[in-house]
Protein backbone atom coordinates (compact mmCIF):
# COMPACT_ATOMS: atom_id res chain seq x y z
CA UNK A 1 0.00 0.00 0.00
CA UNK A 2 2.63 2.47 1.03
CA UNK A 3 4.79 1.54 -1.84
CA UNK A 4 1.93 2.22 -4.20
CA UNK A 5 1.44 5.60 -2.64
CA UNK A 6 5.08 6.46 -2.73
CA UNK A 7 5.38 5.63 -6.38
CA UNK A 8 2.09 7.05 -7.45
CA UNK A 9 3.71 9.40 -9.92
CA UNK A 10 4.77 6.44 -11.93
CA UNK A 11 1.57 4.49 -11.95
CA UNK A 12 1.67 2.58 -15.13
CA UNK A 13 -0.57 1.86 -18.05
CA UNK A 14 -3.39 0.74 -15.80
CA UNK A 15 -3.96 4.25 -14.56
CA UNK A 16 -6.18 4.45 -11.54
CA UNK A 17 -9.21 6.64 -11.94
CA UNK A 18 -10.77 8.23 -8.87
CA UNK A 19 -14.25 6.93 -9.33
CA UNK A 20 -13.16 3.36 -9.48
CA UNK A 21 -10.78 3.80 -6.62
CA UNK A 22 -13.49 5.27 -4.46
CA UNK A 23 -15.81 2.45 -5.26
CA UNK A 24 -13.26 0.01 -3.94
CA UNK A 25 -13.84 -2.35 -6.80
CA UNK A 26 -11.67 -3.53 -9.62
CA UNK A 27 -8.79 -1.31 -8.71
CA UNK A 28 -5.42 -2.68 -9.64
CA UNK A 29 -2.31 -0.69 -9.05
CA UNK A 30 0.97 -1.06 -10.79
CA UNK A 31 3.93 -0.36 -8.64
CA UNK A 32 5.89 2.61 -9.90
CA UNK A 33 9.07 2.19 -11.85
CA UNK A 34 9.13 -1.52 -11.21
CA UNK A 35 5.59 -1.92 -12.21
CA UNK A 36 6.40 -3.99 -15.24
CA UNK A 37 7.47 -6.89 -13.11
CA UNK A 38 5.07 -6.71 -10.24
CA UNK A 39 1.41 -6.15 -10.01
CA UNK A 40 -0.49 -5.18 -6.97
CA UNK A 41 -4.10 -5.72 -6.38
CA UNK A 42 -6.76 -4.71 -3.96
CA UNK A 43 -7.65 -6.98 -1.14
CA UNK A 44 -11.22 -6.22 -0.45
CA UNK A 45 -11.08 -5.64 3.24
CA UNK A 46 -13.92 -3.47 4.39
CA UNK A 47 -12.96 -1.87 7.65
CA UNK A 48 -16.00 -2.38 9.75
CA UNK A 49 -14.27 -1.51 12.99
CA UNK A 50 -14.99 2.13 12.27
CA UNK A 51 -18.59 1.56 13.21
CA UNK A 52 -17.80 2.24 16.78
CA UNK A 53 -16.74 5.78 15.89
CA UNK A 54 -20.23 6.57 14.66
CA UNK A 55 -21.67 9.59 16.35
CA UNK A 56 -18.46 10.95 17.77
CA UNK A 57 -18.12 14.61 16.82
CA UNK A 58 -14.55 14.02 15.86
CA UNK A 59 -14.57 15.96 12.64
CA UNK A 60 -16.05 19.04 14.16
CA UNK A 61 -13.25 20.13 16.39
CA UNK A 62 -10.20 18.68 14.77
CA UNK A 63 -9.27 20.96 11.92
CA UNK A 64 -5.77 19.54 11.78
CA UNK A 65 -6.97 16.41 10.10
CA UNK A 66 -10.71 16.79 9.92
CA UNK A 67 -10.71 19.47 7.31
CA UNK A 68 -8.88 17.77 4.49
CA UNK A 69 -10.96 14.68 4.86
CA UNK A 70 -14.14 16.67 4.62
CA UNK A 71 -12.86 18.18 1.47
CA UNK A 72 -11.77 14.87 0.22
CA UNK A 73 -15.03 13.26 1.10
CA UNK A 74 -13.36 10.38 2.81
CA UNK A 75 -11.91 8.46 -0.06
CA UNK A 76 -8.35 7.50 -0.65
CA UNK A 77 -8.09 9.11 -4.05
CA UNK A 78 -5.96 12.11 -3.15
CA UNK A 79 -3.26 9.82 -1.88
CA UNK A 80 -3.35 7.39 -4.70
CA UNK A 81 -4.30 9.22 -7.82
CA UNK A 82 -1.34 10.12 -9.94
CA UNK A 83 -1.92 13.69 -10.96
CA UNK A 84 -4.75 15.07 -8.96
CA UNK A 85 -4.81 16.11 -5.35
CA UNK A 86 -8.48 16.76 -5.68
CA UNK A 87 -11.24 14.68 -4.20
CA UNK A 88 -13.55 11.96 -5.31
CA UNK A 89 -16.59 12.21 -7.55
CA UNK A 90 -19.60 13.85 -6.03
CA UNK A 91 -21.52 10.65 -5.54
CA UNK A 92 -18.90 9.15 -3.29
CA UNK A 93 -18.85 11.81 -0.63
CA UNK A 94 -19.98 11.16 2.89
CA UNK A 95 -20.40 13.11 6.05
CA UNK A 96 -17.91 12.17 8.66
CA UNK A 97 -18.99 10.91 11.11
CA UNK A 98 -22.59 10.27 10.16
CA UNK A 99 -21.82 7.91 7.29
CA UNK A 100 -18.65 6.46 8.62
CA UNK A 101 -19.77 2.92 8.13
CA UNK A 102 -18.99 2.98 4.42
CA UNK A 103 -16.63 0.28 3.31
CA UNK A 104 -13.06 1.33 2.83
CA UNK A 105 -10.74 -0.94 0.93
CA UNK A 106 -7.05 -1.12 1.45
CA UNK A 107 -4.47 -2.12 -1.06
CA UNK A 108 -1.99 -4.76 -0.04
CA UNK A 109 0.65 -6.63 -2.00
CA UNK A 110 -0.60 -9.58 -3.88
CA UNK A 111 0.57 -12.91 -2.58
CA UNK A 112 1.52 -15.13 -5.45
CA UNK A 113 1.15 -15.15 -8.29
CA UNK A 114 0.46 -11.52 -9.15
CA UNK A 115 -2.85 -10.76 -10.77
CA UNK A 116 -3.17 -9.32 -14.26
CA UNK A 117 -2.65 -5.62 -14.47
CA UNK A 118 -6.09 -4.46 -15.34
CA UNK A 119 -9.39 -6.10 -15.87
CA UNK A 120 -10.17 -5.90 -19.53
CA UNK A 121 -6.70 -4.74 -20.50
CA UNK A 122 -3.53 -6.42 -21.57
CA UNK A 123 -2.31 -9.05 -19.16
CA UNK A 124 1.30 -8.57 -18.22
CA UNK A 125 3.43 -11.66 -17.69
CA UNK A 126 4.72 -11.58 -14.14
CA UNK A 127 8.47 -11.98 -14.73
CA UNK A 128 10.31 -11.15 -17.89
CA UNK A 129 10.80 -7.46 -18.05
CA UNK A 130 14.15 -7.06 -16.38
CA UNK A 131 16.20 -9.25 -18.69
CA UNK A 132 17.23 -11.38 -15.76
CA UNK A 133 20.06 -13.69 -16.77
CA UNK A 134 19.31 -16.59 -14.50
CA UNK A 135 16.34 -17.95 -12.68
CA UNK A 136 18.32 -18.33 -9.45
CA UNK A 137 19.35 -14.71 -9.48
CA UNK A 138 15.82 -13.66 -10.14
CA UNK A 139 14.51 -15.79 -7.32
CA UNK A 140 17.11 -14.46 -4.91
CA UNK A 141 16.26 -10.94 -5.93
CA UNK A 142 12.63 -11.65 -5.41
CA UNK A 143 13.25 -13.06 -1.95
CA UNK A 144 15.31 -10.00 -1.03
CA UNK A 145 12.54 -7.73 -2.25
CA UNK A 146 10.05 -9.68 -0.22
CA UNK A 147 12.18 -9.34 2.93
CA UNK A 148 12.51 -5.63 2.27
CA UNK A 149 8.78 -5.27 1.91
CA UNK A 150 8.28 -7.22 5.10
CA UNK A 151 10.58 -4.90 7.03
CA UNK A 152 8.92 -1.87 5.51
CA UNK A 153 5.47 -3.13 6.47
CA UNK A 154 6.55 -3.86 10.04
CA UNK A 155 8.05 -0.43 10.44
CA UNK A 156 5.07 1.33 8.98
CA UNK A 157 2.51 -0.60 10.96
CA UNK A 158 4.37 0.09 14.19
CA UNK A 159 4.44 3.80 13.41
CA UNK A 160 0.84 3.79 12.33
CA UNK A 161 -0.33 2.10 15.49
CA UNK A 162 1.56 4.52 17.70
CA UNK A 163 0.25 7.59 15.93
CA UNK A 164 -3.25 6.22 15.69
CA UNK A 165 -3.46 5.39 19.36
CA UNK A 166 -2.39 8.91 20.24
CA UNK A 167 -4.97 10.43 17.95
CA UNK A 168 -7.76 8.15 19.11
CA UNK A 169 -7.06 9.09 22.71
CA UNK A 170 -7.30 12.73 21.69
CA UNK A 171 -10.52 12.10 19.79
CA UNK A 172 -12.21 10.34 22.64
CA UNK A 173 -11.13 13.13 24.96
CA UNK A 174 -12.50 15.84 22.75
CA UNK A 175 -15.69 13.91 22.13
CA UNK A 176 -16.42 13.49 25.79
CA UNK A 177 -15.66 17.15 26.46
CA UNK A 178 -17.81 18.46 23.61
CA UNK A 179 -21.21 19.86 24.38
CA UNK A 180 -23.89 19.90 21.72
CA UNK A 181 -24.61 23.32 20.28
CA UNK A 182 -28.18 24.46 20.43
CA UNK A 183 -27.85 25.95 16.97
CA UNK A 184 -26.09 23.10 15.25
CA UNK A 185 -27.59 21.61 12.10
CA UNK A 186 -27.22 17.98 11.30
CA UNK A 187 -29.03 16.89 8.17
CA UNK A 188 -28.91 13.20 7.53
CA UNK A 189 -28.64 11.90 3.97
CA UNK A 190 -32.26 10.76 3.79
CA UNK A 191 -33.67 13.96 5.26
CA UNK A 192 -35.14 16.64 3.07
CA UNK A 193 -32.66 19.21 1.81
CA UNK A 194 -35.06 22.00 2.50
CA UNK A 195 -36.92 21.36 5.71
CA UNK A 196 -38.48 23.17 8.61
CA UNK A 197 -35.87 22.01 11.08
CA UNK A 198 -33.08 23.72 9.16
CA UNK A 199 -35.09 26.79 8.27
CA UNK A 200 -36.14 27.32 11.87
CA UNK A 201 -32.61 26.83 13.12
CA UNK A 202 -31.35 29.57 10.80
CA UNK A 203 -34.19 32.02 11.29
CA UNK A 204 -34.22 31.66 15.06
CA UNK A 205 -30.55 32.49 15.26
CA UNK A 206 -30.36 36.26 15.70
CA UNK A 207 -26.72 36.35 14.75
CA UNK A 208 -27.37 34.97 11.27
CA UNK A 209 -27.22 37.73 8.64
CA UNK A 210 -29.39 35.81 6.20
CA UNK A 211 -32.91 34.50 5.88
CA UNK A 212 -33.82 30.88 5.17
CA UNK A 213 -36.93 29.55 3.51
CA UNK A 214 -38.17 26.74 1.36
CA UNK A 215 -36.87 26.73 -2.19
CA UNK A 216 -39.10 25.14 -4.77
CA UNK A 217 -36.17 23.56 -6.58
CA UNK A 218 -35.32 21.34 -3.62
CA UNK A 219 -38.83 20.65 -2.46
CA UNK A 220 -39.20 16.95 -1.72
CA UNK A 221 -35.54 16.31 -2.49
CA UNK A 222 -33.44 14.46 0.07
CA UNK A 223 -30.02 15.67 1.05
CA UNK A 224 -28.48 12.80 -0.89
CA UNK A 225 -30.36 13.84 -4.02
CA UNK A 226 -29.49 17.50 -3.57
CA UNK A 227 -25.82 16.69 -3.15
CA UNK A 228 -25.71 15.40 -6.70
CA UNK A 229 -26.01 18.96 -7.89
CA UNK A 230 -22.80 19.86 -6.13
CA UNK A 231 -20.41 18.88 -8.85
CA UNK A 232 -17.18 20.65 -8.06
CA UNK A 233 -14.13 18.94 -6.64
CA UNK A 234 -12.26 21.13 -4.20
CA UNK B 1 -4.91 -8.19 9.64
CA UNK B 2 -8.21 -6.48 10.30
CA UNK B 3 -6.66 -4.52 13.14
CA UNK B 4 -3.72 -3.56 10.96
CA UNK B 5 -6.03 -2.39 8.23
CA UNK B 6 -7.99 -0.35 10.72
CA UNK B 7 -4.86 1.36 11.98
CA UNK B 8 -3.68 1.95 8.49
CA UNK B 9 -6.93 3.58 7.48
CA UNK B 10 -6.79 5.93 10.44
CA UNK B 11 -3.18 6.67 9.57
CA UNK B 12 -4.22 7.66 6.06
CA UNK B 13 -6.70 10.10 7.50
CA UNK B 14 -4.05 11.65 9.66
CA UNK B 15 -1.35 11.73 7.04
CA UNK B 16 -3.54 13.47 4.49
CA UNK B 17 -2.27 16.74 5.93
CA UNK B 18 -3.71 20.18 5.36
CA UNK B 19 -5.83 20.98 2.29
CA UNK B 20 -3.70 21.17 -0.79
CA UNK B 21 -4.40 23.90 -3.25
CA UNK B 22 -1.50 23.40 -5.56
CA UNK B 23 -3.46 21.50 -8.14
CA UNK B 24 -3.53 24.48 -10.45
CA UNK B 25 0.22 24.34 -10.75
CA UNK B 26 0.17 20.81 -12.06
CA UNK B 27 -1.43 21.87 -15.30
CA UNK B 28 -0.69 25.12 -17.05
CA UNK B 29 -2.86 27.31 -14.86
CA UNK B 30 -0.90 30.19 -13.40
CA UNK B 31 -1.56 32.25 -10.32
CA UNK B 32 -2.41 35.80 -11.30
CA UNK B 33 -1.63 38.75 -9.06
CA UNK B 34 -2.02 42.48 -9.47
CA UNK B 35 0.30 45.15 -8.16
CA UNK B 36 -0.53 46.61 -4.78
CA UNK B 37 -0.79 50.09 -6.23
CA UNK B 38 -3.51 48.92 -8.59
CA UNK B 39 -5.45 47.10 -5.91
CA UNK B 40 -5.36 50.15 -3.65
CA UNK B 41 -7.95 51.75 -5.91
CA UNK B 42 -10.60 49.10 -5.36
CA UNK B 43 -14.10 50.46 -4.68
CA UNK B 44 -16.06 49.42 -1.58
CA UNK B 45 -18.71 47.79 -3.71
CA UNK B 46 -19.03 46.62 -7.27
CA UNK B 47 -21.73 44.93 -9.28
CA UNK B 48 -20.95 43.74 -12.81
CA UNK B 49 -24.63 44.01 -13.68
CA UNK B 50 -24.49 47.75 -13.07
CA UNK B 51 -21.12 48.22 -14.72
CA UNK B 52 -21.93 46.25 -17.85
CA UNK B 53 -25.74 45.99 -17.94
CA UNK B 54 -26.02 44.47 -21.40
CA UNK B 55 -23.12 42.09 -21.10
CA UNK B 56 -23.93 40.08 -17.97
CA UNK B 57 -26.04 37.15 -18.96
CA UNK B 58 -29.10 35.60 -17.37
CA UNK B 59 -29.23 33.15 -14.50
CA UNK B 60 -29.34 29.58 -15.80
CA UNK B 61 -30.45 26.22 -14.44
CA UNK B 62 -28.24 23.14 -14.39
CA UNK B 63 -31.22 21.00 -13.32
CA UNK B 64 -30.47 17.50 -12.00
CA UNK B 65 -26.89 17.35 -13.22
CA UNK B 66 -23.72 18.13 -11.27
CA UNK B 67 -22.56 20.49 -13.99
CA UNK B 68 -22.18 23.65 -11.92
CA UNK B 69 -18.48 23.72 -12.84
CA UNK B 70 -19.39 23.98 -16.54
CA UNK B 71 -22.16 26.50 -16.03
CA UNK B 72 -20.09 28.86 -13.90
CA UNK B 73 -17.15 28.70 -16.30
CA UNK B 74 -19.18 29.14 -19.47
CA UNK B 75 -21.24 31.94 -17.93
CA UNK B 76 -18.17 33.84 -16.76
CA UNK B 77 -16.57 33.45 -20.18
CA UNK B 78 -19.76 34.56 -21.96
CA UNK B 79 -19.75 37.74 -19.89
CA UNK B 80 -16.06 38.30 -20.47
CA UNK B 81 -16.38 38.00 -24.24
CA UNK B 82 -19.11 40.63 -24.26
CA UNK B 83 -17.12 42.94 -22.00
CA UNK B 84 -13.82 42.55 -23.83
CA UNK B 85 -15.41 43.06 -27.24
CA UNK B 86 -17.62 45.95 -26.14
CA UNK B 87 -20.64 43.90 -27.03
CA UNK B 88 -19.50 42.76 -30.46
CA UNK B 89 -19.35 39.16 -29.21
CA UNK B 90 -22.38 38.92 -27.00
CA UNK B 91 -23.21 35.23 -26.99
CA UNK B 92 -24.32 32.64 -24.47
CA UNK B 93 -21.70 29.94 -24.44
CA UNK B 94 -22.45 26.27 -24.08
CA UNK B 95 -22.00 24.41 -20.79
CA UNK B 96 -23.14 21.33 -22.68
CA UNK B 97 -19.93 21.47 -24.72
CA UNK B 98 -17.93 21.12 -21.50
CA UNK B 99 -20.23 18.51 -19.97
CA UNK B 100 -20.10 16.27 -23.04
CA UNK B 101 -16.68 16.90 -24.50
CA UNK B 102 -14.27 17.80 -21.69
CA UNK B 103 -12.98 14.35 -20.88
CA UNK B 104 -10.66 15.64 -18.17
CA UNK B 105 -13.72 16.44 -16.11
CA UNK B 106 -16.62 14.19 -15.28
CA UNK B 107 -19.70 15.69 -16.85
CA UNK B 108 -22.73 15.47 -14.58
CA UNK B 109 -20.60 13.75 -11.96
CA UNK B 110 -18.59 16.91 -11.43
CA UNK B 111 -15.52 18.78 -12.54
CA UNK B 112 -12.35 20.50 -11.48
CA UNK B 113 -12.15 24.25 -11.81
CA UNK B 114 -8.63 24.42 -13.15
CA UNK B 115 -9.27 21.69 -15.69
CA UNK B 116 -12.41 23.42 -16.86
CA UNK B 117 -10.47 26.57 -17.64
CA UNK B 118 -7.69 24.61 -19.24
CA UNK B 119 -10.32 23.12 -21.53
CA UNK B 120 -11.51 26.61 -22.39
CA UNK B 121 -7.96 27.57 -23.32
CA UNK B 122 -7.05 24.40 -25.17
CA UNK B 123 -10.30 23.67 -26.98
CA UNK B 124 -12.81 26.43 -26.31
CA UNK B 125 -16.57 25.98 -26.42
CA UNK B 126 -19.31 26.62 -28.92
CA UNK B 127 -22.39 28.72 -28.29
CA UNK B 128 -25.47 27.50 -26.52
CA UNK B 129 -27.34 27.86 -29.79
CA UNK B 130 -24.89 25.46 -31.41
CA UNK B 131 -24.93 22.91 -28.59
CA UNK B 132 -27.96 23.43 -26.31
CA UNK B 133 -28.11 22.07 -22.77
CA UNK B 134 -29.64 18.62 -22.76
CA UNK B 135 -27.87 17.02 -19.80
CA UNK B 136 -30.36 18.30 -17.26
CA UNK B 137 -31.48 14.83 -16.30
CA UNK B 138 -27.94 13.79 -15.43
CA UNK B 139 -27.01 12.02 -18.67
CA UNK B 140 -23.59 13.16 -19.71
CA UNK B 141 -21.08 11.53 -22.07
CA UNK B 142 -23.92 9.90 -23.89
CA UNK B 143 -25.17 12.34 -26.39
CA UNK B 144 -23.54 14.82 -28.68
CA UNK B 145 -20.14 16.47 -28.95
CA UNK B 146 -19.87 18.87 -31.91
CA UNK B 147 -16.12 18.54 -32.28
CA UNK B 148 -16.35 14.76 -32.71
CA UNK B 149 -17.58 15.17 -36.26
CA UNK B 150 -15.43 15.74 -39.33
CA UNK B 151 -15.88 18.51 -40.03
CA UNK B 152 -17.26 19.58 -36.65
CA UNK B 153 -20.88 20.63 -36.72
CA UNK B 154 -23.51 22.06 -34.44
CA UNK B 155 -26.44 20.11 -33.06
CA UNK B 156 -28.53 22.81 -34.66
CA UNK B 157 -27.39 22.71 -38.28
CA UNK B 158 -28.50 26.26 -38.97
CA UNK B 159 -25.91 27.59 -36.55
CA UNK B 160 -22.32 28.16 -37.56
CA UNK B 161 -19.79 26.03 -35.71
CA UNK B 162 -17.30 28.23 -33.92
CA UNK B 163 -15.21 27.69 -30.81
CA UNK B 164 -14.75 30.49 -28.28
CA UNK B 165 -11.48 30.15 -26.40
CA UNK B 166 -9.51 31.90 -23.73
CA UNK B 167 -5.98 33.01 -24.44
CA UNK B 168 -4.91 32.01 -20.94
CA UNK B 169 -6.32 30.79 -17.65
CA UNK B 170 -5.34 31.64 -14.13
CA UNK B 171 -5.99 31.10 -10.45
CA UNK B 172 -6.77 34.10 -8.26
CA UNK B 173 -5.65 33.51 -4.71
CA UNK B 174 -6.32 36.66 -2.70
CA UNK B 175 -9.45 38.68 -2.03
CA UNK B 176 -7.96 41.79 -3.61
CA UNK B 177 -6.75 39.96 -6.71
CA UNK B 178 -10.20 38.46 -7.18
CA UNK B 179 -11.78 41.89 -6.84
CA UNK B 180 -9.32 43.51 -9.20
CA UNK B 181 -9.85 40.87 -11.84
CA UNK B 182 -13.63 41.21 -11.69
CA UNK B 183 -13.28 44.99 -11.88
CA UNK B 184 -10.94 44.77 -14.86
CA UNK B 185 -12.19 41.80 -16.86
CA UNK B 186 -15.59 40.78 -15.56
CA UNK B 187 -17.02 37.88 -13.55
CA UNK B 188 -14.90 34.94 -12.43
CA UNK B 189 -15.66 31.37 -11.53
CA UNK B 190 -15.53 30.48 -7.85
CA UNK B 191 -16.45 27.46 -5.77
CA UNK B 192 -17.22 26.78 -2.16
CA UNK B 193 -18.03 23.95 0.20
CA UNK B 194 -21.78 23.92 0.62
CA UNK B 195 -23.28 23.48 4.09
CA UNK B 196 -26.77 21.87 4.22
CA UNK B 197 -28.45 25.13 5.19
CA UNK B 198 -27.41 26.75 1.91
CA UNK B 199 -30.14 24.93 0.00
CA UNK B 200 -32.59 27.07 2.00
CA UNK B 201 -30.98 30.42 1.25
CA UNK B 202 -33.41 33.22 0.55
CA UNK B 203 -31.66 36.54 1.11
CA UNK B 204 -28.97 38.29 3.11
CA UNK B 205 -25.31 37.44 3.46
CA UNK B 206 -24.85 33.70 3.76
CA UNK B 207 -22.67 32.31 6.52
CA UNK B 208 -22.84 28.70 7.68
CA UNK B 209 -24.47 27.71 10.93
CA UNK B 210 -22.23 26.64 13.80
CA UNK B 211 -21.00 23.08 13.44
CA UNK B 212 -22.40 22.56 9.96
CA UNK B 213 -20.56 20.00 7.91
CA UNK B 214 -20.23 20.70 4.19
CA UNK B 215 -21.92 18.26 1.86
CA UNK B 216 -20.00 18.98 -1.33
CA UNK B 217 -18.32 21.55 -3.55
CA UNK B 218 -20.31 23.88 -5.75
CA UNK B 219 -19.14 26.22 -8.50
CA UNK B 220 -20.71 29.60 -9.03
CA UNK B 221 -20.00 32.86 -10.84
CA UNK B 222 -18.72 35.75 -8.72
CA UNK B 223 -19.70 39.07 -10.23
CA UNK B 224 -19.22 41.64 -7.53
CA UNK B 225 -18.91 42.52 -3.88
CA UNK B 226 -20.25 44.91 -1.28
CA UNK B 227 -21.15 45.32 2.38
CA UNK B 228 -24.52 44.69 4.02
CA UNK B 229 -25.12 45.51 7.68
CA UNK B 230 -21.38 45.88 8.11
CA UNK B 231 -20.76 42.40 6.73
CA UNK B 232 -18.63 42.27 3.58
CA UNK B 233 -19.91 39.90 0.92
CA UNK B 234 -19.33 38.46 -2.51
CA UNK B 235 -22.17 38.78 -4.99
CA UNK B 236 -22.62 35.49 -6.80
CA UNK B 237 -24.77 34.02 -9.55
CA UNK B 238 -25.99 30.50 -8.87
CA UNK B 239 -27.11 28.09 -11.59
CA UNK B 240 -30.24 26.78 -9.91
CA UNK B 241 -32.70 28.94 -11.85
CA UNK B 242 -34.21 32.31 -11.06
CA UNK B 243 -36.65 30.93 -8.49
CA UNK B 244 -33.96 29.74 -6.11
CA UNK B 245 -33.71 32.29 -3.29
CA UNK B 246 -35.34 35.69 -3.22
CA UNK B 247 -32.67 37.45 -5.28
CA UNK B 248 -33.57 35.95 -8.63
CA UNK B 249 -30.99 33.22 -8.47
CA UNK B 250 -28.20 35.40 -7.09
CA UNK B 251 -26.86 35.21 -3.56
CA UNK B 252 -24.40 36.88 -1.24
CA UNK B 253 -21.79 35.08 0.83
CA UNK B 254 -19.44 36.52 3.41
CA UNK B 255 -16.23 37.91 1.98
CA UNK B 256 -12.75 38.22 3.40
CA UNK B 257 -12.39 35.26 5.75
CA UNK B 258 -12.62 32.42 3.26
CA UNK B 259 -16.13 31.48 4.35
CA UNK B 260 -16.82 27.94 3.12
CA UNK B 261 -13.51 28.16 1.22
CA UNK B 262 -15.09 30.59 -1.24
CA UNK B 263 -11.76 32.35 -1.78
CA UNK B 264 -9.71 29.18 -2.30
CA UNK B 265 -10.78 28.19 -5.78
CA UNK B 266 -11.30 31.18 -8.04
CA UNK B 267 -10.40 30.82 -11.69
CA UNK B 268 -10.78 32.84 -14.84
CA UNK B 269 -9.19 33.53 -18.22
CA UNK B 270 -9.06 36.25 -20.81
CA UNK B 271 -11.17 35.73 -23.94
CA UNK B 272 -9.35 35.20 -27.20
CA UNK B 273 -10.98 37.78 -29.44
CA UNK B 274 -9.12 37.01 -32.66
CA UNK B 275 -9.95 33.44 -33.48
Amino acid sequence: MVSAVRHREALGPCEVIPSRLCSGRDVHLLRGAESTTEVRHDAESPIKDLDHLRGLPVALDLPAWGRPRLRCSGCLCPLLHAKSVLPCPAGSSFNFPTDISISIFVTIPSPNPPLPACVGQAILPPHNYNNESSTAEAEERERERERERERERDFIMTSVKTITMAVLVALIGSASAARPSTTSILVRPNELATNKHVIDAVNSNDTMPWVAGENEMFKGMTMDEAKKLLGTFM
Amino acid sequence: MAADAFFFFIFLFISAGPPRTTCSQEGHTQVKTYEDAVKAQLPDSFDSRMQWPSYIHEIRNQQQCGSCWAFAASEALSDRFAIASNGDINVVLSPEDMVQCDKTDMGCQGGWMNKAWEYLTDFGIVTDACDPYISGQGNSFKTYCPSNFTPPKCANSSVEYKKYKTKNNYHLTTVEDIQQDILTNGPVEGAFMVPPSFFNYKSGVFVPQPNEQPVGGHAIKILGWGTENDIPYWLCANSWGTTWGDLGGFFKIKRGDDTCNIEDQVYAGLPLLEN
